[in-house]
């Protein structure tokens, strides 16, 4: 059975309280299940306390520590490792894209974003993910 | 594709295998324009991510919000036109500075004045902070550019502001020393490591990010201070300790 909108939790994680509010309103007007974090340590936390986290969205520049290395501990993590991570930052050269790809990252959403781009991305991850869930519709499909 | 960009960025362009450790931030094509132009990229799209983000937010989802949502999204926007109109200022000065085409109009000033609107218009931004005053006894008219003094003092209180814990006072002095004027800024906020003290008012830099979380700036600040100060003829300088504050004085000719 497919999570609802309000099944899927999505982990904000962003120290800008500007912009963390705008994606989360955002995500929430769209009826997603929203948690926040200013900073990598409380989006540790929340992600290692969140049951069925469907996705995480990880702004690279955080106060406490390098948004890299949250990245690397979401991948490590057993519990965490498949919960797909949208990057999204101001720096988006093509090396920084390629870096990410390259630690598991899902994808790389550039700043500034306007509401409907983020609405897209968001919604591309979460069905990326969605693929990988039992009962999946391809799974009849396939037979 | 600039000749001026470095090996590995050309690669990474040209679709090569790349090894992860050997991708980080980007390399910068030279230290003193590329870094620069880097960094107020960097700072600009911040604010601009702001606007765009909550203008299509209230654009798209009108029907939805309530009008003290709308209002609140309203203000960031407002806040963040004024972060961005702040860091075009911040790279103006830096340009006449460095091409020597700032223009002062000088004229016969009490200093008194000048730091009583800064302090008056400081606690207003910062009311966490009491002020002191410290001035000497009839202090001498200077000849300077009022705006740019005053220029001098906001950015300096505001960083006093900004490196300081809530509660803590911050002390303005001025006084008559010989042929000038010395105006210094103390607080007693994170200071600057001793090794750091010259380096303050070179332009980018920063103290540890990782010790002033949440202070956003390009790092330009102190660097356009020093350029005002000498350009009225006047010197800038530090004094800190860490952990225990810091003294900015600066100097104007009588």
């Amino acid at each position: 059975m497919q999570k609802t909108r309000r099944e899927t939790s999505i982990l904000v994680i962003e120290d800008e309280a500007d912009i963390r509010r705008f994606a989360y309103r955002v995500l929430d007007l769209e009826g997603y299940n929203v948690l926040q974090a200013g900073n990598g340590e409380e989006g540790m936390r929340l992600a290692r306390n969140t049951r069925g986290l469907s996705m995480v969205l990880l702004d690279l520049k955080l106060p406490d520590r390098d948004g890299w290395l949250v990245l690397e501990d979401l991948k490590r993590d057993p519990e965490l490792s498949s919960v797909p991570v949208l990057v999204f930052s101001v720096s988006a050269t093509p090396l920084l894209r390629r870096k990410a790809a390259a630690m598991g990252a899902s994808g790389y959403l550039a700043k500034p974003v306007d509401a409907s781009g983020l609405r897209r991305a968001i919604a591309a991850t979460v069905q990326w993910q969605r693929m990988f869930e039992p009962g999946c519709p391809e799974d009849t499909a396939a037979g | 594709m600039s000749e001026a960009m470095p090996q590995m960025l050309k690669e990474g362009w040209h679709g090569q295998n790349l090894p992860v450790t050997n991708v980080g931030e980007p390399r910068e094509p030279d230290e003193n324009g590329g870094r620069l132009l880097s960094t107020v990229c960097h700072e600009l799209r911040t604010p601009l991510a702001i606007i765009r983000g909550y203008t299509t937010l209230l654009l798209d989802y009108d029907q939805k919000l309530e009008t003290r949502e709308k209002r609140e999204y309203v203000q960031s926007i407002d806040r963040a036109a004024g972060r961005l109109a702040d860091l075009v200022d911040h790279i103006l000065d830096m340009s006449r500075l460095e091409s020597g085409t700032l223009h002062l109009e000088k004229a016969p000033t009490a200093i008194s004045d000048i730091i009583q609107e800064a302090a008056a218009e400081a606690r207003f931004r910062g009311p966490e902070h009491p002020i002191r005053l410290t001035q000497g006894r009839s202090l001498p008219r200077v000849r300077v550019d009022a705006k740019r003094i005053r220029q001098v003092l906001d950015n300096v209180l505001d960083n006093a502001f900004k490196y300081s814990g809530e509660g803590t006072e911050i002390v303005v002095s001025a006084q008559r020393r010989e042929q000038e004027l010395l105006i210094s800024v103390s607080d007693q906020g994170i200071g600057v490591p001793a090794g750091d003290v010259e380096r303050v008012f070179e332009r980018l830099y920063r103290v540890d990010p990782q010790e002033t979380a949440g202070n956003r700036g390009v790092g330009l600040g102190l660097t356009i201070c020093r350029g005002l100060v000498e350009a009225h003829g006047g010197r800038i300088w530090l004094e800190s300790t860490e952990g225990r504050g810091s003294t900015v004085f600066f100097t104007l000719p009588l």
